[in-house]
């Protein structure tokens, strides 16, 4: 679905520049502050819209914030959006680097500064935690999908490259779906796609 | 400069999710071509993991930066964030060329439980990578502590993420120092 109004590029800018400051430890941390932003506070997408846009933006190369920046940007207006955004979530982390890389000689052995730290760590994790059950939530849909999730953590776990899971999963649903009649729909939405397929096209 | 901004860029093609992968490549490099030497290597990860943004590239700007200045980091970021935004936009174009649904529907449905494993994955890493040291029992029990209160704070009571942030540093200087 496209929305009536798209955001101005300097909005789009601004509001990732906002969220970039939060993407601590890659970028899934970021996926509730856009959720919140994006889908509850402008309504520029739907829920399910996004969830979608996220996922395939943790599953292409790179790093996770940047690209669900340039994906959710290009959806929402083009090319220029996609710039727009991007540059917005890597400014901030940019300075943010190099200003703690000069200074690092003086906060380094401060121990308040690795507890403070280590207390952002775990606030992080609940983020991240969020995102995954967020995903989840779409992506389990049957017995295959939670085997695929099963296989694809115990791959992890001894090594794989993530590569491989990405690869192994897009096979997997191109084979499985075959044997389906018809692909498990979200129950939620399934009305709203069917009103309305063309809003896959706007990725 | 130059040469780095093609050794990084090299690298940017081989970044899937986050790049923890690239760390002992971006280590091979620095040590051959004289970056930096292993200490300030080691501070600089030390950095880059603390910062936000993804590892990977917030180590691309400080090699920059310590090698060339602001237009080092800048020629380093660039080279790293380069590909990975290329091969997601073409990426882009193929999916919006495609217009089949059906088709996409499918890719979804085998990607999305290995997206949730790979976010879980990531869980699984920080946490481990917030424990070293000796106290690892005791920060286990504080982390459990801040993730549960965190979690309350933002499903049951919906508050931002930023405030889940600034608690869980507040219990992080109380209880980890």
């Amino acid at each position: 679905m496209k929305q009536d109004t798209a955001p101005t590029l300097l909005l789009l800018f601004w509001t990732f520049l906002k969220l970039s400051p939060i993407s601590f430890g890659g970028g899934y941390a970021i996926f509730p502050a856009l959720e919140r932003e994006i889908v509850d506070k402008r309504q520029w997408m739907k829920s399910e819209t996004l969830v979608d846009t996220l996922s395939l933006a943790s599953a292409a190369p790179g790093g996770v914030g940047v690209n669900a920046a340039l994906l959710v940007g290009y959806r929402l207006n083009g090319w220029q959006g996609a710039v727009a955004a991007c540059c917005g979530s890597i400014l901030p982390s940019f300075f943010i680097v190099i200003a703690l890389f000069a200074f690092y000689s003086k906060i380094a052995d401060a121990p308040k500064t690795e507890a403070v730290l280590a207390g952002i760590t775990w606030g992080v994790i609940t983020l991240i935690l969020f995102s995954a059950l967020r995903i989840g939530k779409k992506a389990i849909k049957d017995k295959t999908t939670l085997f695929l999730l099963l296989a694809a953590l115990i791959g992890l776990f001894i090594g794989l490259s993530p590569v491989y899971g990405i690869a192994a999963g897009i096979a997997a649903g191109l084979i499985f779906t075959i044997f389906k009649k018809n692909v498990p729909e979200e129950t939620t939405n399934a009305s709203a796609v069917r009103e309305d397929p063309s809003y896959m096209y706007f990725i | 400069m130059w040469s780095m901004f093609l050794f990084f860029l090299k690298l940017g093609f081989l970044s899937f999710g986050g790049g923890y992968a690239l760390i002992p490549l971006i280590e091979q490099e620095a040590a051959k071509r004289q970056w930096m030497s292993h200490d300030a290597f080691l501070d600089a990860v030390g950095v880059a993991g603390m910062s936000p943004g993804p590892v990977a590239v917030n180590l691309s700007s400080i090699i920059g930066y310590q090698t060339n200045g602001i237009g080092g980091a800048i020629a380093a970021l660039v080279g790293l964030v380069l590909p990975s935004v290329l091969v997601t936009a073409l990426l882009l174009i193929v999916i919006f060329r495609l217009r089949k649904k059906a088709f996409i529907d499918r890719v979804f449905y085998g990607l999305q439980p290995i997206v949730t494993a790979l976010i879980l994955f990531a869980v699984y890493r920080l946490g481990l990578g917030s424990l070293e040291n000796t106290r690892m029992s005791g920060q286990l029990l504080v982390g459990i502590f801040i993730v549960g209160v965190c979690w309350i704070m933002l499903v049951r009571y919906r508050m931002h993420p930023l405030f889940i942030l600034l608690f869980s540093a507040i219990c992080g200087a109380a209880f980890l120092a």
